[in-house]
């Protein structure tokens, strides 16, 4: 009798944990198919990912050994031009605002993967959210060998994900849109 | 006469003192859908799964009850190994069952 190995119970873990956050539906579109006793955690860690962020694009350093994910994503473009929005209706200088710094540390704090660790391993991540007039916003992960073989990443990264809508809608709030939004529903 | 060893190995030591399979403490879903059909070898697809039908937790009581019944597999196989490799003796006396 074979025992059942570690992959079973972490892709379990992990789909939970996107269906809880509601990602069920592109979960299912893109990883309904595999077969939960043959399919191995790295390899679905980045399929799940893309759950999350369709929009992302992986970089393997062989060199350094380093991965290195970076999302795009239009809910960035909205975060960051809302951001700006709130600056210059608020008079503050551009990127130096209270809720500009309130929202990218809770985003930065989802990134946040020390409870999934042993306490050894090392990542970093970026946020990229100035604008240099070059390109699109990003939001940049580095980290380790066999990054994606860590169980949390996904769930990590629905988290990111549930954080920047939700600083969206509260960006969208104070900014009075959401109110315009409702008002033109009620009409 | 006709004698199935698996079954009696597996009846040996179910008598064992302290020797029972381990009560299914989690989720039933988890283990009917599951891990019942992987233990089989059959497909288990990820749409195929009702991601309602149990909470995070019960996935770590799987991954448990999924390495007490390996243990129990492992003691029985090892059991039915020692008898297998037992040299049959030829009994001194003809006997008719």
């Amino acid at each position: 009798m074979d025992i059942l190995d570690d992959n079973v119970f972490q892709i379990l873990c992990t789909a939970k944990r996107l269906a809880d956050n509601g990602f069920l539906e592109p979960f299912l579109e893109r990883c309904g198919s595999y077969d939960l006793g043959r399919e191995e955690f790295y390899d679905f860690a980045w399929e799940a990912v893309g759950c999350v962020f369709p929009d992302y694009t992986g970089y393997w350093n062989q060199e350094n050994e380093i991965d290195t994910i970076v999302i795009f994503d239009p809910l960035m473009d909205e975060f960051c031009r809302l951001l700006a929005q709130y600056e210059t209706a608020c008079g503050a200088a551009p990127g130096e605002s209270d809720l500009r710094h309130e929202a990218v540390t809770d985003v930065l704090r989802a990134f946040d993967l020390e409870g999934c660790l042993d306490g050894y391993y090392i990542y970093d991540y970026d946020f990229r959210i100035c604008d240099t007039g070059h390109g699109r916003k990003r939001l940049v992960f580095l980290s380790g060998i066999e990054f994606c073989g860590i169980q949390g990443l996904p769930g990590a990264m629905a988290d990111v994900r549930c954080t920047l809508e939700y600083q969206v809608r509260r960006l969208r709030r104070a900014l009075g849109m959401e109110q315009e939004t409702e008002t033109k529903e009620a009409a | 006469m006709k004698l199935d060893l698996d079954l009696l190995v597996m009846r040996l030591i179910l008598e064992q003192e302290g020797t029972v399979l381990p009560q299914a403490s989690c989720n039933e879903y988890l283990i009917s859908q599951v891990l019942l059909p992987l233990l089989r070898g059959e497909p288990v697809p990820l749409r195929a799964i009702d991601y309602g039908a149990f909470d995070e937790d019960d996935i770590s009581a799987l991954a448990e009850y999924n390495d007490a019944v390996y243990r129990i597999a492992q003691a029985l196989g090892q059991t039915a190994e020692r008898i297998g490799a037992i040299a049959p003796v030829a009994r001194s006396a003809r006997q008719f069952c």
